[in-house]
């Protein structure tokens, strides 16, 4: 009987079930929800990996045993080694390759590509990252930065509490300055006073962490706050001298360091001589001069965005693949292999009362709509206030999603509903939470007062 | 001293107040502010000799039209960016001693959508807007910056950031071909909300908390922004340092209260 076993680099997390063995290249914190999948099997696994849509769904390399023969799926850099020294390799299909493999084999290795300097696939991380992985086991590398987050909880929806606002007596000027030595937490949502349990753990890593007690925080998007999203691994806390009160610094101005651009073709492997000058024991103040990175090889995709394939128009706008027809001048799109982007703004709506907001993000609009602060500023939409005294709208009334080239509205358990009229069609009432695909032209109507037209321009 | 305006579609009286200073090792301060009545903005120049301070100006000065021609929409805040991104490159390439200079931005302005003015933060590069409400801080803005990048790949640990060979490299940055895309954020004013819009040199300088605790301690916005520059070149100055506060007074929301349930209007 073949055996199935598995190999992975940086970049990539290990994750075994019951009947099935897989590589998948995602952030370290995806590890529970991918693991819990894999416990119910390989089709559960599949499903989460492509929960986001298969255009942005993770490379991966799995197997799994199908009586006497061995199912091996992969899909980007994952790869598989036969005992005979026979790699499997994705060869670039879509959205994944399977193969059989038979009994004759005696050993089935998924695994995972050895972070090299060059990128050898358009959505893989830069070279630069990769190159740098090499420091740590298994590194938090994900693709397209936050957008392949696995949702798995999905609480239910609640109407927004009204929020008694917390006007707490502020005695204005007695802020005091805190004792000195007690060290600080550098934070990236900070309150008065800290809350004794925050863990110091890394701003980035601290993905929507449970709502603040003090707060009702955006109750109407369960998905934005869907299991809290798991918090990747503790950092520890890191105490800065830094004190609260600025304290002088009685050293005279040392001499002017010029931080060098780092000349092109770096692959910041270099850890150039540890700084001659730690920070820590800075005796004096040293001159941090900005560079840009223009000057570099850009090499690495746009990590704000999502990424999606995209054909191009003769005119150079983007469309999905597959698309006859250039989503925003109708020319025809001529035939081409689709190549991988940051995401473009996929249109404006426009708003009846006046104003046009650019769906570069997603949108959520209410009489006083309001998110989880501490949402990355990258998955964070924009938020438009609308209607007017009479109250009709919702705090937090309805949301435009993006999911990949996909416009989706969703309303958020309002009070007095959402329409949506796709172009040509009769407007129909969105059941709370339901998602609704539009499509440009279309028109969303918040409790009968305030329109929404979805327009792509040309 | 500035009265401030009201924002319209509310009641909300908006005061801002700037401060900027050279820091302690530098010999030019590149960096540029404008705290106007409805555009308020920090950009931070670099390239050699005084060209650092030629691109920021020329991006504040940009900004500035905002002042005159009220923007109407979002995308009018970017394309003043990437005029300004047109203007530094065609200075670039008249003047060979400004070659390669180029500057962040970014900076909270004020939009008509829905017949209400919601504020439009936007950005490009490592300077920071970052809001307080609440009691609580955080950062608006994301920095298009080498070491943001590496903190999301998991490579690197927030207490690293200070020592990292790239920790000056920004990714993205007016002054390139093609110019570079321009973040946008909306979001609706909110009665008590401050603004701290800054260059790195002073978030380099103090950390997240020590801002927040300066920023909120004094009601008048422009005492608010020079305590903030005083703190930055105390603690080191080792960059130029630049501040605008922008204050939304306190008061009622008026658009905070129940959503009132409209009679006929719940069809099957």
């Amino acid at each position: 009987m073949t055996e199935v076993r598995s190999s992975v680099h940086a970049g990539f997390l290990e994750i075994t079930g019951p009947d099935v063995v897989a590589v998948v290249e995602v952030a370290e914190r995806h590890r529970e929800p991918l693991e819990a999948a894999a416990a119910d099997g390989m089709v559960t696994l599949l499903d989460l990996l492509c929960s986001r849509g298969l255009l942005v769904m993770p490379s991966f390399a799995l197997a799994t045993r199908h009586g006497d023969v061995v199912r091996v799926l992969l899909r980007g850099t994952g790869s598989a080694l036969l005992d005979d020294g026979t790699v499997l390799e994705a060869e670039a299909r879509e959205p994944w390759r399977e193969v059989e493999v038979d009994g004759a084999a005696a050993t089935v290795t998924v695994t995972s590509p050895e972070p090299e300097p060059e990128v050898a696939r358009g959505w893989r991380r830069p070279a630069r990252l990769r190159a740098g992985a090499g420091v740590q086991e298994s590194s938090n590398v994900s693709i397209g930065g936050q957008d392949v987050e696995p949702e798995v909880v999905e609480p239910e929806p609640e109407v927004v509490e009204p929020e008694p606002e917390v006007v707490e007596p502020e005695p204005e000027p007695v802020v005091e300055p805190e004792p000195e030595p007690e060290p600080v937490v550098p934070q990236p949502d900070l309150t008065l006073p800290p809350p004794e349990d925050s863990p110091g753990t890394a701003p980035v890593q601290r993905v929507a962490p449970t709502p603040p007690p003090d707060r009702s925080i955006i109750d109407s998007v369960p998905w934005r706050t869907a299991g809290g999203a798991p918090i990747a691994a503790e950092a520890p806390a890191t105490p800065t001298p830094a004190a609260a009160a600025p304290v002088a610094d009685p050293t005279p101005p040392p001499p002017v360091e010029h931080t060098v651009a780092p000349e092109p073709e770096p692959e910041p492997e270099p850890e150039p001589e540890p700084d001659p000058r730690p920070v820590e024991a800075e005796e004096a103040p040293v001159a941090d001069v900005t560079t840009s990175r223009g000057s570099l090889p850009r090499s690495d995709e746009d990590l704000d965005r999502p990424v999606v394939l995209a054909v191009l128009c003769p005119a150079g706008h983007h469309s999905p693949p597959h698309a006859g027809r250039c989503r925003t001048c109708q020319r025809e799109i001529p035939p081409q292999q689709p190549a991988p982007i940051p995401r473009p703004s996929l249109g404006v709506l426009r708003i009846s009362t006046g104003g046009v907001v650019p769906l570069d993000r997603g949108v959520l609009l209410g009489r006083s709509p309001r998110v989880n602060e501490e949402l990355p500023a990258n998955q964070r939409p924009h938020l438009i206030r609308v209607g007017g005294v009479d109250r009709d709208i919702s705090r937090n009334h309805a949301e435009v999603v993006l999911e990949g080239w996909h416009v989706l509205v969703r309303d958020l358990g309002s009070t007095n509903g959402t329409t949506v009229a796709l172009p040509g069609e009769e407007p129909v009432r969105l059941r709370p939470t339901e998602d609704q695909g539009i499509e440009p032209g279309t028109v969303i109507t918040l409790a009968d007062e305030v329109s929404l037209t979805y327009e792509v321009e040309g | 001293m500035r009265a401030g305006r009201v924002l319209r579609g509310s009641s909300m009286l908006v005061r801002a107040g700037s401060a900027t200073d050279v820091g302690r090792v530098r010999e030019h301060n590149e960096d540029s502010v404008i705290a106007g009545n409805r555009v308020f903005a920090v950009a931070d120049g670099m390239g050699g000799h005084a060209a650092g301070e030629v691109a920021s100006r020329i991006v504040v000065d940009a900004l500035t039209t905002l002042e005159e021609h009220p923007p109407t929409r979002p995308e009018d805040v970017t394309e003043v960016l990437r005029e300004a991104n047109r203007r530094i490159l065609e200075a670039a390439a008249e003047h060979p001693e400004l070659r390669g200079m180029g500057t962040t931005v970014t900076g909270v302005t004020v939009v008509d959508q829905g017949g209400r003015e919601h504020w439009v933060v936007f950005n490009v590069g490592d300077s920071r807007v970052y809001r307080l409400v609440d009691n609580r801080m955080h950062q608006v803005t994301r920095d298009h910056s080498e070491v943001r990048e590496l903190l999301d790949a998991g490579l690197l640990d927030a207490s690293e950031v200070s020592r990292h060979p790239l920790r000056n490299v920004i990714t993205r940055s007016l002054g390139t071909d093609p110019a570079p895309e321009v973040d946008v954020w909306v979001l609706p004013p909110t009665p008590g909300e401050r603004f701290v819009v800054c260059s790195d040199g002073l978030s380099g300088e103090l950390d997240d908390r020590d801002i927040m605790l300066l920023a909120r301690q004094y009601a008048e916005p422009q005492n608010a922004a020079d305590e903030l520059v005083g703190a930055a070149v105390r603690a080191g100055g080792r960059d130029n340092v630049s501040v605008v506060v922008v204050a939304v007074e306190a008061g009622e929301d008026d658009d905070d209260a129940d959503t009132a349930p409209r009679a006929g209007l719940h069809r099957p």
